[in-house]
């Protein structure tokens, strides 16, 4: 047999249910555009009479209301995991084609001022001393011409180590970064930790360590792992970065500059890559790192070698013949190199005296052109700097537009995997206002029993008894 | 699925970038007039462009060339017909002198002193220049193709020598291509001490002295003449030779430029349709949007 009073705590405890729901709801409408919040739902259990009545008790009441078990966060762990991963490879997919923009604006093809058109101009010019080999004024122009010539290509090759510089820096930006947040999450960890040993509710303090988690996957490409304690933790490529509540710190090593990263340590500096700050190296191949590595470590340097290819092909071509010459004043063969300088970076024009360029066979008159002419048709030639400055431009055009297509394709990733998110954890108004009028209509259904039961109180208090008064 | 507000914002606002993001790439392509912008907008049509943009370069270049080959050409041909009809003369000069045989003496010293300015004057056509260079003295620094030598002053006249060298000058007038501009010294006024000016000198005297030679160096005189023909003849075929390149050159350039336009530049009607099509989808779009993300259960509820 239960209480008189049950009916009133059965009441208040409806009471308390449904404002605490309400609560939760006012909360995640509140929310609602909140970056990374997580919608929570309030537990509702119905609480048993049972209690701890002996064994042979026997207890024929109905249940003693409801009570709010839990508030939990509505989390899809999977969901959170694809959509780390999907950040991730948006990311390296992002930092890598924008390597490749950077490079494609370095060429500048197709253009009427790019190195194509600078060529066609310097074999041109090699006509025109060929149909003037006696007119100083057509050497002169030819030097300039191949002076301007061999600066594009110089300062075409000066943009590439800029931007190695530049990328490289930017990793060291990211690196901080990482070890920032990853400073984060540890604190955020300990604090999440303290509070649920102590029963607390923890939900906002885990959607901001969320949040900053997807942060290091964005950065880094990292994975996380929860543990039992509330806490998670945070691997980078295998390798504890947030362990708990303690977390490591990250910085940048290997080459500085774009023609080390082939080399090996401990022989060389090796390529750019990340270590943690005790020395030990880090294997990163994903997020905004790993693409900022991969622009420095395959992307730059390709691009740089095929400027020097192409500086060193004219060099050679142009060089090989050049020498057998011989300029206005000479007597015999000079053997002048035309071009000097060992790479895209040092090409130069050798030759300052206009009237060293040699035009004429070497036994030939001093007005012969026939070595002019045979320079002139070497850029139409097979292997010609032309040639190879064309499939250097191809080269980059196709890796720019693959790099471009993952982009496209990775954000549609991204978009799928944060729909799947904002469809697990996301707030939907409609879908909290259905339950504020749920809980709202429930409260005043609770707060009619409790009124029913103190009429019915009342009449047994105040109006019982009373025959014959 | 559980769609939320949220979901809605979100894809309408991805979908409204990628609208615009066409509509921006259209535009580019209208303003620039290119449908490639960078190489990575068509890898293969870059390259296209390029090899298209050298040949135009190098093409343009032979054309130059050919233009100057024909300068020098037709330089060389004035110079051969006023020889040429400078010979003329004189063969009827020294047909005057045959049939004046021994007796006139004044009129053939005037017979011999015409044929020795006659000598002058073929001496200098013979050293024409084009663009400072002579064209019959190959690739020779010097500013003459044939010099009077006075070493022995005992020789009356001097003799004239070749100055010039055995080079020659070519112009290019395709890849395979090259048309020699100049000739050769030797070739059209013959070697040294059997030249043209040999026989000349040769005619002056024996007018004066030996008018029964005379008829020798007739048969000398036809033979050099029929040498400075033949150079014209050959200046000539040349002549036509550079011509016809400097057309084709000139042909190919415009088909050249055809063929680039098709690969680098915009279809102009197709690319404002694309264009307006893409606005019109853009404002749909947003029109679209407007709707779908406005209501919610709060406009329904009391």
């Amino acid at each position: 047999m239960s209480s008189t009073f049950t009916g009133i705590t059965t009441a208040l405890n409806a009471l308390m249910a449904h404002r605490q729901a309400i609560d939760v709801a006012g909360q995640n409408v509140a929310n609602a555009n909140t970056v990374g919040y997580t919608r929570q739902r309030a537990d509702l259990t119905a609480v048993s009479a049972t209690g701890h009545g002996g064994l042979f008790t026997k207890i024929d009441a109905p249940g003693w209301g409801v009570e709010v078990t839990s508030i939990t966060r509505i989390v899809d762990s999977f969901v959170d995991a694809r959509q780390r991963d999907a950040h991730a490879s948006s990311a390296f997919a992002n930092a890598v084609q924008a390597a490749w923009t950077g490079i494609e604006q370095v060429v500048n093809e197709p253009s009427d001022t790019g190195i194509s058109a600078q060529l066609s101009e310097f074999w041109s010019s090699w006509h025109d001393v060929a149909n003037h080999p006696d007119d100083v004024s057509a050497r002169s122009q030819l030097l300039s011409q191949a002076r301007t010539l061999a600066s594009t290509i110089t300062s075409s090759r000066a943009a590439v180590d800029t931007q190695f510089t530049t990328t490289r820096n930017q990793l060291s930006a990211v690196a901080d970064q990482i070890s920032s947040t990853a400073r984060s999450v540890a604190d955020l960890n300990d604090r999440i930790r303290t509070a649920q040993a102590t029963g607390s509710q923890v939900n906002e303090l885990a959607d901001q360590r969320d949040q900053l988690v997807l942060q290091l996957s964005d950065l880094a490409g990292a994975t996380a792992r929860s543990n039992d304690d509330g806490t998670v933790d945070v691997l980078l490529g295998g390798s504890m970065l947030v362990s708990g509540t303690r977390s490591t710190a990250v910085r940048v090593a290997g080459s500085d500059n774009v023609d080390n990263v082939g080399t090996t340590s401990p022989t060389g500096p090796g390529p750019v890559h990340l270590e943690f700050t005790d020395g030990r190296s880090v294997v990163v191949t994903s997020g905004q790192a790993g693409g900022l590595m991969t622009a420095m470590n395959t992307v730059y340097p390709s691009a740089a070698a095929g400027l020097d290819s192409v500086a060193t092909t004219l060099r050679d071509t142009v060089n090989t013949v050049h020498r057998t010459g011989k300029g206005l004043d000479d007597a015999d063969a000079a053997g002048r190199d035309f071009f000097s300088g060992t790479s895209a970076r040092t090409l130069a024009v050798a030759i300052t005296d206009p009237r060293q360029v040699a035009a004429a066979a070497g036994d030939k008159g001093s007005f012969d052109a026939s070595l002019a002419d045979s320079i002139a048709q070497l850029g139409g030639a097979p292997g010609s700097a032309d040639v190879t400055w064309r499939s250097y431009v191809a080269q980059i055009g196709v890796g720019s537009q693959a790099a471009t297509r993952r982009v496209t394709l990775q954000d549609s990733v991204v978009k799928q995997a944060d729909g799947a998110r904002d469809s697990v954890s996301g707030v939907s108004v409609d879908e909290e206002m259905t339950n504020l009028l749920m809980f709202q209509r429930a409260y005043e259904g609770a707060a009619r029993v409790m009124t029913a039961v103190d009429q019915t109180l009342d009449t047994l208090i105040n109006r019982t008894g009373l025959v014959g008064r | 699925m559980r769609v939320t507000q949220h979901t809605i914002a979100t894809s309408s606002l991805a979908n409204l970038q990628a609208n615009l993001g066409r509509v921006s790439q259209l535009q580019e392509q209208m303003t620039s007039g290119k449908v490639i912008n960078r190489p990575s907008d068509s890898p293969t049509g870059t390259i296209s462009a390029l090899d298209l943009k050298a040949q135009i370069k190098a093409t343009e270049q032979y054309s130059r060339n050919a233009d100057d080959a024909v300068s020098w050409l037709g330089a060389q041909d004035t110079t051969l017909g006023s020889i040429n009809d400078v010979l003329q003369r004189v063969r009827s000069l020294t047909l005057t002198g045959i049939s004046t045989g021994n007796s006139d003496v004044d009129a053939r010293k005037a017979i011999a002193t015409e044929i020795a300015s006659l000598r002058d004057s073929v001496l200098g056509m013979a050293n024409t220049t084009y663009l400072g260079r002579p064209i019959f003295g190959g690739t020779t620094s010097g500013s003459q193709a044939f010099a009077v030598d006075t070493s022995d002053p005992s020789a009356t006249p001097s003799p004239v020598t070749y100055v010039g060298d055995g080079g020659q000058v070519d112009r290019r007038v395709n890849a395979n291509a090259t048309v020699r501009v100049d000739s050769s010294g030797t070739a059209v006024f013959g070697p040294d001490g059997a030249s043209l000016f040999t026989v000349l000198d040769r005619i002056a005297k024996n007018v004066l002295d030996d008018p029964a030679a005379l008829q020798a160096d007739l048969g000398a005189l036809d033979t050099a003449t029929m040498a400075v023909r033949t150079a014209r003849t050959d200046v000539g075929s040349r002549y036509g030779q550079a011509e016809a390149a400097r057309q084709t050159a000139d042909d190919r350039v415009l088909t050249l430029r055809a063929t680039l336009s098709g690969v680098e530049d915009i279809d102009l009607p197709h690319t404002i349709m694309d264009l307006q099509m893409q606005q019109m989808a853009y404002q749909t779009a947003l029109g679209a949007t407007a709707k779908a993300l406005q209501p919610s259960l709060l406009d329904f509820l009391r």
